[in-house]
């Protein structure tokens, strides 16, 4: 495994003057570090850290460079590339049961599935390996439970686990290397359907940004029928054949995954290279790569990473990640400009990070005065946290974390609340919402009020040795005391990564009053706390 | 680049027409509800919409006949009663569109289109006549099941969770210093929608403020509003009635997966579809039901005088079977709109012999060769229209079957 960090050894290039660019005002460096150490992290950052930048904004710039190379960086990138990938399924064709885990291991075992080639990918990326390797890699990355239930051996000398206890492992099955594409957890999600054509269009739109189903289809009727059936219609009909001509010898390649029976265990969790022949049979194509044979699936990977769309849609996927909206004709020179810098770093995706972080588009915090009123529905000048960094950064903040009957519940929308607060949950949802409403308010709400609770309780009314927000009161404290006045200073600078002026301050002085009042110090304590929680400036940066 | 959708808005009404500013709607009536049924999978329309007896070319039911009902042709059998119960109970009130066109075989795409109109992330039929009501609604649009998609008018969507999460959310541990908490989260939205800049954050911090005070407000209403997501297809519309009643809602969506939930998507078996369509129209009498004994506003309108209900489903199957006596996906599909401000009694449309959607007359509902193909947009458009929402300022390509419209 080769490991490349190219950070530091070259400036990233200043992009070229956009729309965005002239119209567009920078974030403050306190709130540029928090959307930094969020994005690149999952975490709020330090005060030592707010103090930095306050004291030197251009100290952001050396702290972003430290986030790059964090191992939490990492852990991000899984959540970054779920919102895209959409493997994050809340089930598959088998379960638990099937391959013999407990009813308990029930989440576990389809967020394994569905984390699989998240994690794989997230670990080229943050460790600095070419981004070929998403297409090439001979490892995946398995936790303890998928190990024990897939054919997987752990490959130790392809690194170590990571923050979550995901290691480096590889198929024992002879399924050739390839990888994202050939991981059980994208082809669970994308494999299920017509003879893997819709596992082919997913690496297509994943991978090239060639989305089959974005072109609307006009069918003619008459012709369709006169096939008798829809397979020979892809090879006959012209309308279908613009699609099916290339979609279908891509998913000749994969037919390796094909299930003769979807719903069992052993046939679903193991590559079948004998059904790698099976195209002229079953799709009337060999495999092929938009026109050139492919010798065999084992070529598929260097066919994918070699085709001069893969790098750009890169580029793509990043921005999108890192904007918080999707890429349009508008971006093209700055697109450009980054994959330069992409291909400069040997296509290190730390590299291609950083120079997405120095965009105006990335930095901006509010419209120019003269600024289009378009362009507000346009730019991500604030943007929503996603489930996952409401997961993170509030078990960061108060140690708790949302979890019932072992689902957690920003996680999973079989019990629990991800879609309800704005994440992606395919079938019902494909896309992370970028608006807040009456359905996200009421889960923040419970979110933070079980959070607040959590974090008093264990600081307050339990002597924590390192607590996490309460490091300078007790429940003797009151507003009477300077300490308090400095505490909430604290907690707005912890929490938003903004000072709060004396009349905030003093609001929340009087929200703790009034709940002391009813319930006394520690219920007035977690009502600041889920308050602050429950603020624009905490769920959005 | 904008999207379709974003040049509409913005183009003629400028800053009106922003998302997050409250649009200008257009005249119409705006009290109407829309209860949207979607079943999910791909019916096959010659079990019931589209009987096409006689041609070789395509297998129907084998077990039905053609029968008329109060000027509503369909597959009538034995085995599904119901579905003559409903023409003969409600046909009076029913318009059924056949031959609209979806532009993809593949369910993800089928299910946007039909619900949106476009393959692009759009607003869907309910979101935006959700946000073309009454801008005083505490759940424009309920989502019980089904897909979703959102655009500009995320916002207007309360989802109850597929297992009933929502009611969970609501209920209280202490009353009193919620309300306090509730109080502040309000007053600081306020505050920071006053200094927010333009762009983004004005945008959440507006919205910040409306989901805060309606959060308020329906944890006021507490247990009187009952957020069921029901095991049936007649249950979970009855919440959506329950929400239409009180006036708390304007829309809602309910998946319908057929008989046993088994699903739509019969590419072996095809013959479920009958045990389907039973299950379905079985469930929309006890809907229709429902909606007849609940209050509208104003004196002797009932609930049903004021609800059209919006039957649908992403595709249609192959006109002949397969080799596991099932069949594979077909892109000309029908609707079923019943009740309010829909012009009843007739099918638009027809489909030819080769199965496809013969053009229309828009203003006569009549198939025509001069007329105009049927397409999403054009179902999409009757339902704007219905809803007294400017099919024009979402839609530029398609516009309202005015047969369907009274």
């Amino acid at each position: 495994m080769i490991v490349v960090l190219l950070l530091g050894c070259a400036e990233p290039a200043a992009p070229p003057a956009t729309p965005t660019a002239l119209a567009v005002t920078p974030l403050p460096a306190p709130l540029l570090l928090r959307r930094l150490s969020l994005d690149l992290r999952g975490t709020l950052p330090t005060l030592a850290e707010l103090d930095a930048v306050e004291a030197d904004p251009d100290a952001v710039g050396a702290l972003r460079d430290t986030m790059l190379v964090d191992a939490r960086l990492q852990e991000r990138l899984v959540d970054v590339l779920a919102e895209q990938y959409l493997t994050r399924a809340d089930r598959f064709t088998t379960d638990a049961a099937q391959f013999g885990l407990d009813e308990a291991d029930t989440y576990a075992f389809v967020a394994s599935a569905g984390e699989e080639p998240l994690r794989l990918a997230a670990w080229i990326a943050a460790s600095g390996q070419p981004w070929t390797e998403v297409a090439r890699s001979e490892y995946t990355l398995a936790n303890d439970l998928l190990l024990s239930i897939w054919p997987l051996e752990a490959a130790p000398e392809a690194g170590d686990a990571d923050l979550s206890g995901w290691r480096p492992a590889r198929y024992t099955d002879a399924r050739p290397a390839g990888g994202v594409v050939m991981t059980n957890g994208f082809a669970w999600r994308y494999s299920q359907a017509v003879y893997s054509r819709s596992h082919a269009a997913a690496v297509s739109d994943l991978f090239l940004c060639h989305d089959y189903f974005e072109r609307p289809v006009e069918f003619d009727a008459a012709s369709l029928l006169a096939q008798g059936e829809l397979q020979a219609a892809t090879r006959e009909v012209p309308v279908c054949v613009s699609c099916h001509a290339s979609l279908d010898p891509l998913a000749a390649a994969l037919l390796g995954f094909y299930w003769y029976e979807m719903y069992d265990p052993e046939e679903v969790s193991h590559y079948h290279p004998e059904r790698e022949t099976l195209g002229p049979y079953v799709l009337g194509t060999t495999p092929a790569w938009y026109g050139q044979p492919l010798p065999s699936t084992a070529a598929l990977g260097d066919a994918l990473a070699g085709d001069p769309r893969f790098v750009p849609c890169a580029v793509e996927r990043f921005a999108t990640g890192l904007w918080r909206r999707p890429v349009d004709a508008d971006d093209h020179a700055v697109l450009a400009e980054l994959q330069v810098a992409f291909e400069a770093a040997d296509l290190a995706v730390p590299a291609l990070l950083a120079a997405l972080t120095e965009t105006d588009e990335y930095r901006a915090g509010g419209l120019a005065a003269d600024a289009p009123s378009a362009l507000g529905d346009r730019v991500a000048t604030r943007r929503l946290l996603t489930a996952p960094q409401l997961a993170d950064v509030v078990e960061q903040l108060t140690g708790f974390r949302w979890v019932e009957s072992g689902w957690d519940q920003l996680d999973n929308d079989v019990i629990g609340y991800r879609l309800m607060v704005g994440g992606a949950s395919p079938p019902t949802s494909n896309v992370t919402e970028r608006d807040h409403g009456l359905t996200r308010a009421l889960v923040l709400k419970r979110l933070a009020r079980d959070a607040a609770a959590t974090v008093v309780e264990a600081e307050l009314e339990t002597d924590a040795p390192a607590p996490r927000l309460f490091t300078g009161v007790d429940l003797d404290t009151t507003p009477a005391d300077d300490a308090f006045d400095a505490q909430v200073q604290i907690l707005c600078r912890q929490v938003w990564a903004e000072r709060c002026d004396e009349a905030e301050r003093g609001d929340l002085a009087a929200l703790w009053s009034a709940v002391a009042q009813a319930d006394g110090p520690a219920a007035a304590w977690a009502s600041v706390v889920a308050a602050m929680l429950r603020d624009t400036r905490f769920w959005s940066y | 680049m904008w999207s379709r959708r974003q040049l509409l808005r913005t183009g003629a009404l400028g800053l009106a027409t922003l998302p997050w500013v409250r649009r200008a709607r257009a005249d119409g009536p705006t009290e109407r509800k829309f209860l949207f049924v979607l079943c999910a999978g791909g019916w096959d329309t010659t079990y019931v919409f589209s009987p096409m007896y006689g041609n070789p070319a395509i297998d129907g039911d084998p077990d039905s006949t053609l029968a008329e009902v109060g000027g509503i042709t369909f597959a009538d059998a034995a085995a599904r009663p119901s579905v003559r119960a409903f023409f003969e109970a409600h046909g009076a009130r029913t318009c059924v569109i056949n031959g609209v066109q979806v532009r993809s075989l593949a369910h993800s795409v089928c299910l946007r289109d039909i619900l949106t109109g476009t393959m692009q992330q759009a607003d869907d039929w309910p979101s935006i006549l959700a946000a073309g009501g009454p801008s005083d609604l505490l759940l424009p649009m309920v989502h019980l099941s089904g897909p979703s998609y959102t655009d500009a008018f995320g916002g207007q969507v309360v989802r109850v969770g597929g297992a009933g999460q929502l009611p969970s959310l609501l209920a209280r541990e202490d009353v009193t210093i919620e309300a306090l908490e509730d109080a502040y989260a309000l007053t600081r939205a306020k505050a920071a929608a006053a200094r927010a800049g333009a762009g983004r954050a004005s945008a959440l911090a507006v919205q910040a403020v409306e989901a805060e005070g309606r959060l308020a407000r329906l944890q006021d209403l507490g247990a009187e509003v009952v957020l069921d997501a029901g095991e049936t297809l007649a249950a979970r519309a009855a919440t959506l009635a329950e929400l239409f009643e009180r006036g708390l809602a304007r829309c809602g969506i309910v998946q319908h997966d057929g008989s046993r939930d088994i699903g739509w998507d019969t590419h072996g078996g095809n013959n479920s579809q009958s045990a389907h369509f039973e299950d379905l129209f079985g469930g929309l009498s006890t809907i229709l039901a429902d909606l007849a004994a609940r209050a509208g506003t104003g004196d002797g309108v009932s609930l049903a005088d004021q609800t059209t209900v919006v039957v649908l489903s992403e595709m249609n199957r192959y006109p002949q079977l397969n080799g596991r006596n099932g069949k594979d996906h077909w892109p000309h599909t029908s609707a079923m709109l019943v009740g309010a401000g829909v012009r009843g009694g007739q099918v638009i449309g027809e489909y030819d012999a080769d199965f496809s959607g013969r053009p229309v007359d828009l203003v006569s509902g009549g198939a025509a060769d001069s007329g105009t193909r049927l397409g999403s947009g054009h179902l999409g458009a009757t339902l704007l229209q219905l809803g007294g929402v400017d099919p024009a300022m979402h839609i530029g390509d398609a516009t309202a079957i005015e047969a369907a419209i009274l």
